[in-house]
């Protein structure tokens, strides 16, 4: 019942808001929230909070949200595989991605120190358990992701500053999968596995399994590309494939994120129907992310509402998430301005620097209930509301009307 | 070639993995029922018999085990609520208003389920099972026909009306005997189960409107989706709470959505066919029978009931093509029994169910394909014999 009464809750208050905003254009900052997806965010807090663990069926919706949740990252690391279009990068000029590489290396850096000086924070009040390197991974991963294809909100009637093609490559987001997929192996918890007669063992096994899995997702998912380009049978087949994926990531306790972005840099990279293929992932991403943020907002609302007292450690969290990015990308474009004069302003410093992040953000925060022991989700909430706090950071737009959205 | 190496992989994947995850499982059964499709669009099959078969091998391999095909069963249930949701909101006021389906379907319905049920009163059966078995007889199967791919109208308003029959009746006679049953065990019981019923009902009322409300609002191809989805998952779990098939309670409450307006919902407020929903739920319901399938002797009234059902539906046809002017095409369709029928046979017969499906759902659907050519063929032969004449005269 409790349930039935968290749904109407949940449905009437995205009714309201629905209407609301149907009835006035919401605020600039509350917007860029909503092409974040924030709402469906909390439609899930709201259904969270009132299913009971004690419900005769929650731990069928918790095996669900899991398995769900599961097969939703290997998609959104599959989406950024599908950014990861090398004849794309070649495309763009040499200093932009030197520049773009001075920001990961100074943002990743800055992100490393201050996990290693918060590490018994992060057991003592975040709800760790144990592996905290392959945390400081995550967290570092965390920090090099930006909010890729929107990255700024509108402002109604008034030009935004966009400082060079660059910033629109999502070199970020691929650096971030990269140390991801690199670092994962040597600290994965669980170093033996057995397919069959055959063992994966050590580091080496485990980058082996993760790459052959990747190869093994992206060449399965060219196949069915050739066969359905579009339609119900394409999106079907890819998503039998995605989910099975997810599946066999779960065995050997492999990062979906990571299997899914070798799988969609492997696509992307021999397909011969480019163009179809991302269009595709585009349009069927419209109806995964908000499930996706309906789970997970199902998560913290169930956490947040049996353990309040952890709320404090909440919001110094996420804040010193977006200050720690935030300096690493300044002193990154700092650098770059100097070197190689991207970005040309000041205000598109700031602008690249405070760059929002997204829905890449979140999963690889939500990836670390995968890969990692918990007390409770501090840590992943306190990730999510870093995400959101990011994306309502002002950047006050330029009068003159020089560049275009 | 490719597709069906995807399959395999996986299969083998699933063979070599100790404990595979259900998520392995979900992603094998859905590839596996597309490529199933494909392989029987290619052999000039409906996709959907491409499905059941897919099912049916994944349910004969040595890879399949009770436990993995339990394990993922909250999601074929949601999976289920889905097709419930597609199938009842197909139905809508102005094809129940329509005088001309109402009386076809009424031939159509009427004939088997009186042939049926003359029949198999010869049998050693209780008279509330022969009752059923003669209702369940009737209905056909909306979800072998795509609407896209008849030509005649008025066959797939035909399925979903002699469904929609077929259901109800179904219901009533649940109801009626039910009823008489739980008062033999006190009134107390029975006045528990009554307000337990009420309370359901006035939840399901409201939802219905909150549903049917928001549904207007809907605007994007997105927003659809995922109410849609919400509301099949919503359903899937009402399900495991009242111990109602997914499929039923959400073709009920499909049917009672659009019969709430005026002339059937939207396009855009209907649920969009997921192809991928409707393969899932139908390789695991079918691989789940044959897992149920005990080797235990087949029924004596088993035989007579099959041709009873087929008999009855081709008197119904002829019937119906008399009176309505129906042409023989439009009714032979309606031969197969699909989903609905065997999830409610299941529940009636059970040790005969996965028998029941493989000559309903499988065999008939072929049945009809070879008769559809045959009356084609003899068709092509009378505009060739006309053809002749005219040029002769």
């Amino acid at each position: 019942m409790a349930f039935i009464f968290s749904l109407i809750a949940g449905f009437g208050a995205f009714f309201l808001g629905q209407k609301f905003f149907r009835w006035m254009p919401p605020y600039p900052l509350i917007d860029s929230l909503r092409i974040g997806r924030a709402h469906y965010l909390l439609l899930g807090v709201l259904i969270g909070m009132f299913f009971p663990e004690t419900d005769e069926v929650f731990h069928i919706f918790e095996m669900l949200r899991y398995n769900c949740i599961g097969a939703i990252l290997l998609w959104i690391g599959l989406q950024t595989g599908l950014s990861t279009d090398l004849q794309n990068l070649r495309d763009h000029g040499i200093s932009v991605i030197y520049s773009q590489t001075a920001v990961v290396l100074a943002t990743g850096g800055f992100t490393v120190l201050a996990a290693f000086a918060s590490g018994l924070i992060l057991y003592r009040y975040l709800g760790l358990l144990q592996n905290l390197p392959l945390a400081i991974v995550l967290l570092t991963s965390f920090a090099l992701t930006v909010r890729f294809p929107t990255p700024f909100f509108q402002w109604p009637n008034r030009p935004i500053s966009v400082p060079f093609p660059g910033q629109n490559l999502p070199l970020g987001n691929i650096a971030a999968m990269v140390v991801l997929c690199i670092a994962f192996p040597p600290l994965a918890e669980d170093p033996i596995f057995y397919l069959g007669n055959l063992p994966f063992i050590g580091a080496a096994g485990i980058a082996l399994l993760l790459l052959g899995a990747g190869v093994a997702g992206g060449i399965a998912l060219d196949f069915s590309f050739r066969s359905h380009r579009t339609g119900n049978r394409a999106l079907s087949l890819v998503l039998g494939i995605v989910i099975a994926l997810s599946g066999l990531c779960q065995a050997p306790g492999l990062p979906s994120l990571a299997v899914g972005f070798l799988s969609g840099i492997w696509l992307i990279n021999t397909t011969v129907a480019k163009r179809e293929v991302v269009e595709f992932t585009t349009r069927a991403n419209d109806v995964i992310e908000p499930i996706f943020f309906v789970l997970i907002g199902s998560i913290i609302g169930e956490f947040g509402g049996d353990i309040f007292f952890i709320w404090s450690p909440l919001f110094p969290l996420a804040l010193t998430m977006i200050l720690v990015r935030g300096m690493g990308r300044t002193i990154g474009f700092t650098v770059s301005q100097t070197l190689w004069q991207i970005p040309q302003t000041w205000r598109e410093l700031l602008a690249m620097s405070w760059h929002p992040q997204g829905t890449l953000s979140i999963a690889v925060g939500v990836q670390a209930i995968y890969l990692l022991d918990f007390q409770h989700y501090t840590l992943i909430t306190g990730l999510v509301i870093a995400v959101f706090l990011s994306q309502i950071v002002i950047i006050p737009p330029a009068n003159s009307s020089q560049s275009h959205t | 070639m490719r597709l069906l190496c995807i399959t395999l992989g996986i299969g083998i994947l699933i063979w070599k993995l100790q404990s595979p995850p259900e998520m392995i499982w979900v992603g094998f059964l859905l590839t596996a029922s597309i490529v199933g499709a494909r392989l029987a669009h290619r052999a000039k099959l409906p996709d959907i018999l491409g499905m059941v078969a897919a099912g049916l091998a994944i349910g004969f391999a040595p890879i399949t085990a009770a436990e993995n095909h339990q394990s993922i069963k909250p999601f074929a249930d949601i999976a289920m609520a889905w097709v419930g949701l597609y199938l009842g909101t197909s139905l809508s006021r102005p094809i129940i208003a329509n005088q001309r389906l109402l009386k076809g379907s009424l031939y159509l319905y009427t004939a088997p389920v009186l042939t049926t049920f003359f029949i198999l009163i010869f049998f050693d059966l209780h008279p509330v099972t022969t009752l059923q078995l003669a209702i369940l007889s009737g209905i056909s199967s909306p979800i072998f026909l795509d609407r896209a791919e008849h030509n005649l109208r008025d066959t797939w308003p035909f399925s979903l009306y002699v469904t929609a029959i077929g259901l109800c009746l179904l219901f009533l006679t649940g109801l009626i005997f039910g009823v008489e049953f739980i008062l033999n065990d006190g009134f107390d019981s029975f006045l528990d189960l009554a307000a337990d019923i009420a309370l359901a009902v006035l939840i399901g009322i409201i939802g219905i409107e909150l549903m049917y409300r928001w549904l207007r609002h809907i605007h994007t191809p997105t927003g659809q989706f995922m109410s849609w989805f919400a509301l099949a998952f919503l359903l899937a779990l009402a399900s495991w709470h009242v111990w109602i098939q997914p499929l039923i309670l959400a073709w009920t409450v499909g049917l009672v959505l659009s019969l709430r307006t005026k002339r059937g919902l939207r396009p855009k407020m209907r649920p969009p066919k997921a192809e991928a929903l409707i393969a899932f739920a139908l390789a695991h319901y079918v691989s789940g029978l044959v897992l149920d399938w005990q080797m235990s002797p087949v029924p004596s009234y088993f035989f007579p009931l099959i041709a009873a059902l087929i008999l009855g539906k081709i008197a119904g046809g002829l019937l119906s093509s008399r009176f309505t002017l129906q042409p023989i095409k439009t009714w032979l369709p309606l031969l197969p029994q699909g989903l609905l029928a065997i999830v409610c046979f299941e529940s009636i017969a059970p040790e005969i169910a996965p028998l029941y499906f493989v000559c309903t759902g499988i065999c008939l659907p072929i049945l009809h394909l070879l008769s559809d050519q045959i009356v084609q063929k003899i068709k092509n032969g009378r505009i060739r014999a006309l053809t002749r004449r005219t040029q002769a005269v």
